[in-house]
């Protein structure tokens, strides 16, 4: 396959979807070309089929793929407004920020109210080393995107944002955001993120967060209910821990028809990183999740805590891996994943994965999937609670634990 | 009234029980027998865990016992105590009792309720939030013990199967025990002992005795307790 030769413009036709081109890649084409070559080769027309990376080994991804072949790229001017709009400090739409006082920008929002976010442009071009190609899907929506947009936190302050990533436009096009939180340094943000469903269609997100030193950063990340049955989201979040940052990253959701959860983790020194996620499944949803913890600095301390209840005819996976460096001495690293598995249609795979290269370190990973405890259910069914009512219960408390 | 007739219990279609004849009205009943002959699968075979296949008939204030669904039968008045608490993480014991009062008609409001747990907890001597803590979770055999007396009289079940209620209780927790169910037994309520602690049968006012053996049951008063506790069961069943 290495004498095959692609271009952007290829993967644009393979996909049927409108490249573009945006800052974040203009000026290291020479990284995101041959690269991304290779990865048209690896995930886009390996043997005749798109995204057979096995990266997406676990993920059942057909509905995705059926729709990269089908979907539009052509927008309607027509907006469907968003019903979260009047609810949020920040709407991410595709290319643009709209922010509480209803202005836009295609660049950059501060948070300072008293810089207008017009005027406070930003040279992205220096995030660019934040935005290397990595042979998966949110290389796709980096290029694809009209370019990144964000939101960034000046040092030493304490933030309380509620965002939207949405699409105002009425199309089936897979919509590509590319997304820059930057958290300055010894600030302290809370970031309630809702990420709307678009309905009929996908959206394909690629975020990077950067914690800077000293800061901590609270993440509730929220799937919306509405059209899950619908839509697809890929979203891709890469974190950077600078030293002595706090990460809190919580994650609810119910799955939809497509749905791809990938956090990257970069960790340096003396970092105290938590990532709880927590997924209700049913019906026919599928949902995703991949948590890559590299700890790449000494002393730091993190904790994954993933758990799906998969009931009907849903499909989860799960993949986890903690990489300790050789320099990275004295981390203290746990992964675990608990799945509930309700119904004999359902799917749950699993995969843990640790890469230690060091000594001196505490590190324990564990998966499981089971189904509901006979035992508890007869005790709360012996004392007068309806099967139904019963698992119920135990589903809440498979969740809260 | 709760009658059993020709009541038999088997597990993966092994007899445990067969063909157990009996009854029991308002008032405290002992159970006893050898261990491994099948005191705690009866109970468990009554209270409809799924565990058990059964055959025969139970009559249960004129209703079928059998035919109902576990839940049922706790709704239709039937209460058992575990010998061995299952934990429930996540689940704390007061959302359990308000989840379990709430099941049945006409439960009270939870102020009423809470206010009326946690007076049982005090009396109980349980530790401090004992409402707020997990149900069976890092809680002492004791504990766990007082836990389930406390649903008994929370849900104020007409018939209570206690299965070993004595086992890991203090002196102390014993009176209270003992002073619970002579209380709830006198408001015509049937209480059915599993037990061989002879401090428990001394200070009840017991109405009767079963052992039950591999081969024969055998019934009889108070004494017959006593000639367990001072022969065991050799000469007997």
């Amino acid at each position: 396959m290495s004498d095959l030769q692609y271009t952007i413009s290829d993967l644009h036709n393979l996909i049927n979807i409108g490249i573009r081109d945006n800052m974040l890649t203009s000026n290291s084409r020479d990284n995101w070309l041959p690269q991304s070559t290779e990865n048209c080769l690896n995930y886009i027309m390996q043997n005749g089929n798109p995204i057979e990376s096995t990266f997406y080994r676990n993920m059942n991804i057909d509905v995705l793929k059926k729709h990269l072949f089908t979907a539009s790229s052509s927008n309607s001017s027509k907006s469907w407004n968003t019903h979260l709009e009047d609810e949020h400090d920040l709407l991410f739409d595709e290319g643009k920020v709209n922010d509480a006082h209803g202005r836009l920008s295609r660049r950059w929002h501060s948070n300072a109210s008293a810089i207008h976010p017009y005027k406070k442009y930003v040279k992205f071009n220096n995030y660019q080393p934040y935005f290397e190609p990595k042979g998966r899907l949110s290389d796709l929506c980096t290029m694809n995107s009209t370019g990144p947009i964000g939101v960034k936190v000046k040092a030493n302050s304490k933030e309380d944002l509620s965002v939207c990533y949405t699409d105002t436009f009425n199309d089936n096009d897979l919509s590509c955001i590319t997304c820059i939180v930057d958290i300055g340094k010894g600030s302290s943000v809370v970031i309630d993120e809702n990420f709307e469903n678009k309905k009929d269609s996908g959206k394909l997100f690629n975020i990077v967060y950067l914690v800077k030193n000293g800061s901590e950063l609270t993440i509730n990340r929220n799937y919306d209910l509405l059209n899950k049955d619908s839509s697809m989201n890929i979203v891709e979040s890469r974190v950077i821990q600078f030293p002595e940052s706090k990460l809190n990253f919580n994650i609810l959701g119910e799955g939809s028809k497509h749905n791809q959860d990938i956090i990257d983790v970069e960790i340096h020194d003396n970092c105290f990183t938590s990532i709880v996620g927590t997924f209700n499944c049913f019906d026919k949803v599928t949902n995703n999740t991949v948590v890559n913890i590299h700890h790449k600095g000494r002393d730091s301390f993190s904790r994954v805590d993933v758990k799906s209840i998969v009931d009907d005819f849903a499909h989860s996976s799960f993949l986890g891996c903690i990489t300790v460096d050789k320099e990275a001495e004295g981390v203290d690293a746990e992964l675990f994943n608990k799945n509930l598995l309700l119904s004999d249609k359902a799917t749950a795979i699993t995969e843990p994965q640790l890469d230690i290269n060091t000594k001196e370190i505490n590190c324990k990973h564990g998966c499981t999937v089971s189904n509901v405890n006979k035992d508890e259910l007869y005790y709360l069914q012996a004392k007068g609670i309806d099967t139904a009512s019963a698992e119920e219960t135990l589903k809440k408390c498979f969740l809260t634990i | 009234m709760l009658v059993t007739q020709e009541f038999t219990v088997s597990v993966d279609d092994k007899p445990i029980l067969e063909d157990i004849n009996l009854d029991f009205g308002p008032g405290i009943h002992i159970i006893m027998g050898p261990n491994g002959v099948g005191k705690s699968s009866f109970a468990h075979a009554l209270m409809g865990n799924p565990k058990y296949q059964t055959d025969g008939a139970v009559e249960f204030f004129g209703k079928d016992l059998l035919a109902m669904e576990t839940h049922e039968r706790s709704r239709a008045g039937l209460f058992m105590s575990f010998q061995t608490p299952t934990p429930i993480e996540g689940l704390s014991n007061f959302q359990f009792i308000k989840q379990c009062l709430d099941s049945k008609q006409g439960s009270p409001g939870i102020t009423e309720t809470l206010a009326k747990f946690k007076g049982l907890t005090d009396e109980f001597n349980l530790p401090n939030e004992w409402d707020k803590k997990h149900l069976n979770v890092q809680a002492s055999g004791g504990e766990k013990k007082k836990n389930e007396l406390i649903q008994m009289l929370m849900l104020n079940s007409e018939c209570a199967i206690l299965d070993e209620p004595d086992s890991g209780l203090d002196v102390d927790a014993l009176q209270i025990l003992t002073n619970v169910i002579q209380d709830f037994a006198s408001n015509d309520k049937i209480v059915i002992i599993i037990s061989h602690y002879e401090s428990l049968i001394k200070n009840l006012n017991v109405d009767s005795v079963t052992v039950l053996g591999k081969d024969k049951t055998i019934r009889g008063d108070v004494d017959l307790a006593y000639q367990v506790l001072d022969e065991g069961f050799k000469n007997i069943v």
